[in-house]
């Protein structure tokens, strides 16, 4: 119990730290009313949206006002859209979590058994085929990837539309393009470290016992090996923002990972605040589904009570 | 794997052609669409859809040709007086009726203003209507302080649409007052009489209009129309070569062959009644940005070579803030902005000017060509001594620091009030923001420009209208770099193409303003 009242007041607490570093970062870089009207306003009209979104008081101020918010579960309102922000995320969150979460099991389903079969059977031409296309997936930035499909699919063959989120055939290119790096980073991270196992002496034992391999790779090798593939995993899902981030943007697609770009583009300071609140949330989420994976995966690993 | 692309393909085309249905991929899209607050170029490609103003105006033709909307008729009673009748059996898209007392609230939201944001729209508009009289239950009688020249026009303005009154109160807060707020919220979720409703605005994202049943004149064409913010532009032109959307918005001229080039996809445009301006830090907060420095840099820049290079000679360079389509009070023999670099250098050299250092401010996409014109004139700026550097920036420097920046003036009206005046009246918003302020004193040229304003003569007006732009030919705070031309990617088979009797920018899908064969709408 206690273990879980102190992971709950550490994740707080870095939750306060991230959203106050990033209340005051974002603020030093400008007004935000400057870019809302690129055209430009009358000094009346400017006072006017200052104090209507509060911009006229102090930092600290307005440091206050936010947090008494937060505890009052009101996010703020979006500068650029004038509407609650948790309306706007509401809207589309969904959008990147079928686009993250598919294009992770895509990499997972695929590039798990890959990274398997090349570590077991390292000398084979197969095994050189698929670290090509580890090593292509890996070196390619994803918004390359994505204009070539773009310009292949969509241009060429008119086979894939090119932008929006309409339905489930607008996020075949982009889980494609997304699942492509992601794939590629779990052949390479899972051959290594099943490499580095299967050159264990008890794997070298379970052979000589005379298991069959198919039991010494899934129940030896590869269970030793999850301990770090589940922590890379862990760690593909904490930078989310990062991965989905250009593909929204070449493609079109309302996610949340442009529109926390466009919140510090744009200096709409609610939207990336709570942007930012969301991320901190997966981050530390993941990190406590990992902790819990590592005591499924290994009894040696246990809570410290 | 055939099979697998087939069926993709099917489903591709399922998912984005509908029947009856249009699909419009744009550069910029609105964060509210509330009539009487905007008056952005992105916020004008939306409204004549949704809502309506009392006189309508035949968008294809340049010259002013009024006809009935709201008002069924009108009368000008005197030069200080209009009587318009209220069409009867209008509805809102809420299904409220609309009444007189709707059109006389629309009326006090924009002359007795409660929300701080329309101050500057009505003081720029509206600023000479003294009141609104209810004579019956559909008669109404405008009365202005000084006679209005321009009464008809005034009735046509995006900023003077029809809103639901009861409707737009009852939104948040007290619903007998008309708060802030509610116009806030109105703009969220916006309603009016026209033959579209909105029934999704997802703000700077999207837009679903719907054909409106109940509407009071010839239905609309389309059962739905969807529009798409697609800021790239590789990606709305790949969008609509691959059939996703049926028009896109903002093609630059050197992107149009790749469009035209394409079985199937045409391209229209015109020359956009609109000016990109540069203007220039004045007054006392800017004492290096004098007037004969900005006379020369206005010297030193060739226009046409601009034209020629950017715009492949199809922008036009005026010679002053006019435009054909004032009709009566179009006057291109006004000299104002001209290219003459000799007396641009000697003006340099007579004040001693040369080595002079200014910032450049540009946005880096919301003009289109608006950083190459800028590099452009840095280079021409070099050659008479002046070193100029850029900016290129969302956010523009506030009046205090500006030195010079890109501009845009459009045409918010057929006459110069409405494009030179919307700007730089002195209730224009080049002043009230602070970007002009007079050598000559406000006073002076409130007098100066009030001369012109309210004159009936046409070749009085003209002439006065001309010794205003001597003044800014001898103060110059902005001078015009060109009329830029527009253009629009679409289906081959759709019949539309941008109009010369609207502002700049509108999308208009009104009956009889498109044709689209494919869902076999005359036009």
């Amino acid at each position: 119990m206690n273990f879980i009242i102190m992971r709950v007041v550490r994740a707080v607490l870095t939750m306060v730290l991230v959203v106050t570093a990033v209340f005051f970062a974002s603020r030093i870089s400008g007004n935000p009313i400057d870019i809302m009207f690129p055209e430009g306003l009358s000094p009346e009209e400017y006072a006017f949206w200052e104090n209507y979104f509060g911009l006229d008081k102090s930092y600290f101020q307005q440091y206050l006002a936010y947090f008494r918010g937060l505890i009052q579960g009101n996010f703020g309102l979006s500068l650029t859209e004038f509407r609650p922000v948790t309306e706007i995320y509401a809207e589309r969150l969904p959008n990147t979590i079928y686009l993250f979460g598919s294009a992770f099991l895509l990499a997972l389903a695929v590039g798990l058994p890959l990274g398997i079969y090349a570590a077991v059977n390292r000398d084979k031409p197969i095994t050189t085929a698929i670290m090509a296309v580890a090593f292509f997936g890996y070196a390619i930035p994803n918004y390359i990837l994505a204009i070539f499909m773009i310009l292949i699919f969509s241009f060429w063959l008119h086979l894939m539309p090119s932008s929006g989120n309409m339905t489930w055939v607008h996020f075949v290119m982009p889980t494609v393009t997304l699942a492509m790096a992601m794939m590629a980073w779990n052949i390479r991270f899972t051959r290594s470290a099943m490499l580095e196992i299967l050159n264990e002496d008890f794997v070298r034992t379970a052979r000589a016992k005379g298991l069959r391999e198919v039991v010494v790779i899934n129940k030896h090798a590869l269970r030793n090996a999850m301990i770090p593939i589940v922590s890379n995993l862990g760690l593909q899902v904490a930078g989310f923002v990062g991965w989905v981030v250009l593909v929204e943007a070449v493609f079109a697609l309302e996610g949340i990972g442009a529109l926390i770009v466009r919140g510090a583009l744009l200096r709409d300071f609610a939207v990336l605040q709570f942007g930012i609140i969301v991320w901190a949330a997966v981050v530390i989420a993941a990190n406590l589904i990992v902790d819990f994976i590592y005591t499924l995966l290994d009894p040696r690993v246990r809570i410290v009570k | 794997m055939k099979r697998l692309l087939t069926t993709t393909a099917i489903l591709l085309a399922a998912a984005t052609a509908q029947a009856n249905e249009l699909t419009v991929g744009v550069a910029n899209m609105s964060s509210y669409l509330e009539p009487g607050t905007d008056h952005s170029n992105v916020g004008s490609q939306y409204y004549v859809n949704t809502f309506e103003t009392l006189l309508g105006k035949d968008a294809f033709s340049s010259k002013a040709k009024f006809e009935p909307m709201l008002a069924t008729s009108w009368e000008l009673l005197g030069p200080r007086r209009a009587r318009l009748t209220i069409r009867e059996g209008v509805k809102f898209h809420n299904g409220d009726e609309m009444t007189i007392e709707d059109v006389l609230f629309s009326f006090q939201a924009m002359m007795n203003v409660t929300h701080p944001a329309r101050v500057e729209r009505s003081r720029e508009m509206f600023s000479n209507i003294a009141r609104v009289e209810q004579v019956d239950a559909t008669t109404i009688e405008i009365i202005t302080k000084r006679p209005e020249p321009l009464m008809e026009l005034l009735l046509n303005q995006q900023n003077g649409m029809i809103l639901p009154k009861k409707y737009l109160m009852g939104l948040t807060g007290d619903p007998n007052v008309d708060e802030t707020s509610d116009y806030i919220a109105f703009g969220l979720a916006p309603v009016g009489t026209g033959p579209y409703k909105i029934t999704e605005f997802t703000p700077s994202e999207s837009l679903v209009w719907e054909r409106f049943d109940d509407y009071w004149g010839e239905p609309a064409p389309y059962e739905r129309v969807t529009v798409r913010f697609i800021p790239e532009l590789s990606a709305r032109v790949t969008a609509l070569v691959n059939g996703e959307v049926d028009l896109v918005t903002n093609i630059p001229p050197d992107q149009l062959p790749v469009i035209d080039n394409t079985p199937g996809f045409k391209t229209e445009g015109a020359v956009t009644p609109l000016f990109h301006v540069v203007f220039f830090g004045t007054g006392e907060r800017n004492p290096k940005v004098t007037p004969e420095l900005r006379k020369a840099m206005m010297l030193a820049v060739d226009r046409d070579l601009l034209n020629e290079a950017l715009w492949e000679g199809k922008a036009v360079v005026p010679s002053t803030h006019t435009y054909p389509q004032f009709g009566d009070f179009y006057t291109p023999d006004i000299i104002t902005f001209r290219h003459d670099l000799d007396e641009a250098k000697k003006i340099v050299a007579e004040n001693n000017l040369e080595g002079t250092e200014l910032l450049f401010h540009t946005h880096p996409v919301y003009y289109t060509n608006g950083v190459l014109a800028a590099q452009a004139m840095q280079e021409m700026w070099a050659e008479i001594g002046i070193n100029v550097s850029l900016n290129v920036a969302i956010e523009r420097p506030n009046a205090s620091i500006r030195e010079v920046a890109n501009w845009s003036n459009p045409m918010y009206f057929a006459d110069p009030h409405g494009s030179f005046g919307k700007m730089w009246a002195p209730t224009g918003a080049g002043i009230s923001r602070g970007f002009w302020e007079p050598s000559i004193g406000i006073e002076e040229y409130t007098k100066l420009y009030d001369a012109f304003r309210y004159e009936t003569d046409v070749d009085k007006r003209n002439a006065a209208f001309a010794r205003v732009m001597e003044e800014v030919e001898r103060d110059a705070p902005f001078f015009i770099k060109y009329q830029p031309y527009e253009s629009w990617g679409m289906r081959a088979d759709l019949d539309w193409a941008p109009f010369p009797g609207h502002i700049p920018y509108v999308l208009d899908f009104r009956a009889g303003y498109i044709g689209d064969e494919k869902n076999g709408i005359n036009k």
